[in-house]
């Protein structure tokens, strides 16, 4: 690996991190607003600029999940949970601290399975038929009865509402248009990204303008933490569970690091030591998700160097980086050009480092910033969110939904409805339900095409037994 | 029998699901559709949203939560909504008025709202402001941001 494929690395990370932790600019946007300068880098910088940018940016969307309760990607809501938490209780600094560090496990635990495992889990990708993304969905969904917060119907009430949302748009089959009323704005759907910001930023400001002033933050508590021997200890279980989860979810072409972070996150919780204080600013909490999602960055590039199939957004145009140089990501890659594969795996390595370098450098002046007076960070925040927001896709009418997300979630917390299962049936309701009827449309409409495929059946009998074992935890407690 | 948030809740449920599976009826058919159809999964949804309201209402009614205590008062529903007004304000006047003026008017007042001083800091806060998401969204990032009387 050479000097500018180094730099290459470590400018793609401070932008990946700046980037994510804007809400708005997803790691794909990060890495698409990069594509054009790569035309006249070697072949070797320009891809590792663009794994480095997804690199940081899966990790700079967890700075404002932790700070300010804004997931800056989809895959750090499950982070804003105990990490904003933490932040209440003045523990930002370990929040973050832990963040960085176990996200640097994840993502060298996802390089090690790319590095090594890349043929053999390239099979698993292939195995997954339809019915298996439909259980996929199905098994993250499973995950409700733990989110819900202690009253399960109220967290029913919730996943309904969000897989409401996620049927906006056209049909996945037949392609009419569902719930538009005659908006065009809609017909493509409504992202997940407006719907957290909505749920997690604008209904925390509606709720903080009432709130009397916070209290003046310790020094202390304003600086990293990084985590100490008893913590590395209290966290190993949970790494490995993050480490495990990543590894299935990112080389499923389509799952991703937030149907990752979320069943990391439940899993976390189902074998803690302390269970009762996931949601109240648990550690495990934060390192369980930021460990899972950061394992995807290295685990979701095996379909696509091994098969050539674009598993997410992000890797998709990291397929457009290959391109540009006349490179096809697949069986052949491995052979044609392996200075590339292995230059890729030097950068992922290198940019894993560099996070946390940077993040060193850079996390002390975000406590700083969020220890502001309040009614500044409260301004600040809505200008971040509105601005953030405009420039998806710039269309006010995103800033509208996310106006309304917020007051549907200022209204859940006012009747005591979690806002997590809603967030988990609009990030999972469509790939359960054009793989369900996707399914259907191959076996004729036949539903044992569900207990035929090996794959689906492993995985609905997981999502059973998970179900039954919440529901079972939560009727005991009560 | 003690009416509670829960029971508003299970009957604000039951109506959106009404809602829901009303506006579902109205999807057109396709020759192109499956045997579940456009509104097949929808209708789910919204019978289930139903089932799990309904049950809700009627567990509220018989078997009211011992914590069912509203602890936001009826000032920190006015104050929300006086913010949301100031979020809503900006959203109708950007395009017109343009970004960089629209947000550090939204920087201003909703500073001014949340109970900053209206003083030359917060004057320059929100200028200061205006200038840094501008550089950062339209001339770093790229981003078109709405001209508006600047063109």
């Amino acid at each position: 690996m050479n000097f500018e494929a180094l730099f290459a690395s470590l400018a793609g990370v401070i932008w990946g991190i700046f980037g994510g932790a804007l809400p708005g600019i997803s790691p794909s946007i990060a890495m698409a607003l990069l594509l054009p300068f790569t035309y006249g880098m070697e072949p070797v910088s320009a891809i590792v600029l663009l794994a480095s940018v997804y690199v940081g940016a899966e990790y700079g969307g967890s700075i404002p999940a932790i700070l300010i309760r804004t997931p800056g990607t989809n895959s750090a809501a499950a982070t804003t949970i105990d990490g904003y938490e933490m932040a209440r209780r003045g523990k930002a600094g370990e929040a973050l601290g832990i963040s960085l560090m176990c996200g640097l496990v994840g993502g060298l635990f996802g390089l090690l399975v790319l590095s090594t495992a890349t043929e053999p889990l390239a099979r698993v990708a292939l195995a997954f038929t339809p019915p298996a993304y439909c259980a996929l969905g199905i098994l993250g969904l499973s995950v409700i009865a733990s989110l819900s917060g202690g009253s399960l119907l109220k967290g029913l009430i919730a996943a309904f509402m969000g897989l409401m949302v996620a049927t906006v748009g056209t049909d996945p089959v037949s392609g009419v248009p569902r719930f538009t009323f005659g908006h065009a704005e809609l017909l493509g759907g409504i992202r997940p990204i407006l719907v957290m910001v909505g749920l997690f930023a604008v209904a925390e400001m509606l709720e903080q303008i009432s709130s009397p002033a916070w209290a003046k933050a310790d020094a202390r508590d304003t600086r990293l933490k990084l985590p100490g021997l008893a913590m590395w200890r209290r966290l190993w279980k949970t790494q490995v569970i993050g480490c495990s989860i990543g590894t299935l979810e990112g080389v499923t072409p389509g799952a991703g690091g937030t149907i990752a972070a979320f069943m990391a996150y439940n899993e976390a919780k189902r074998w803690s030591k302390h269970p009762e204080e996931f949601g109240k600013g648990s550690p495990e909490g934060v390192a369980a998700p930021e460990c899972a999602n950061n394992v995807v960055t290295g685990t979701a590039l095996v379909p696509l160097l091994s098969l050539g199939i674009p598993g997410s957004n992000s890797a998709a145009v990291l397929l457009g980086g290959f391109m540009i140089h006349g490179l096809i990501p697949g069986p052949l890659l491995f052979q044609k050009a392996p200075e590339v594969v292995y230059g890729l795996y030097w950068g992922l390595l290198s940019a894993n480092l560099f996070m946390v370098l940077v993040g060193l450098v850079i996390l002390n002046p975000c406590i700083w910033l969020v220890n502001r007076p309040k009614p500044y960070l409260i301004a600040f925040i809505l200008a971040l969110v509105c601005t953030g927001v405009y420039a998806i896709d710039q269309s006010l009418f995103d800033l509208g939904l996310v106006l309304g997300a917020g007051v549907v979630g200022y209204a859940m917390r006012r009747f005591g409805v979690p806002v997590l299962p809603m967030v988990l049936g609009v990030v999972l309701g469509f790939l359960v339900e054009s793989n369900y009827r996707r399914s259907l449309v191959l076996s004729g409409g036949d539903h044992a095409v569900f207990m035929q495929d090996p794959v689906a059946l492993g995985l609905l009998a997981v999502a059973f037994v998970l179900t039954a074992y919440s529901l079972m935890r939560e009727f005991r407690t009560k | 029998m003690t009416f509670s948030r829960d029971t508003a809740l299970g009957l604000f449920a039951m109506a959106l699901a009404g809602a829901y599976l009303g506006a579902g009826a109205g999807i057109p058919e396709s020759l192109l559709s499956d045997s579940v159809g456009a509104n097949g999964v929808p209708r789910v949804i919204g019978y289930g949203l139903a089932t799990v309201g309904l049950v809700l209402a009627a567990r509220s009614l018989w078997r009211p939560a011992s914590t069912d205590e509203d602890d936001n008062p009826a000032g920190a529903l006015a104050r929300a909504v006086g913010l949301l007004a100031i979020l809503v304000g900006y959203l109708v006047i950007v395009e017109r008025v343009g970004y960089p003026v629209s947000v550090a008017l939204l920087i201003a007042a909703s500073a001014a709202y949340a109970g900053a001083k209206p003083d030359a800091r917060l004057a320059a806060a929100a200028i200061g402001g205006a200038a840094l998401f501008w550089l950062m969204f339209g001339k770093l990032l790229g981003i078109p941001l709405p001209g508006g009387i600047f063109g």
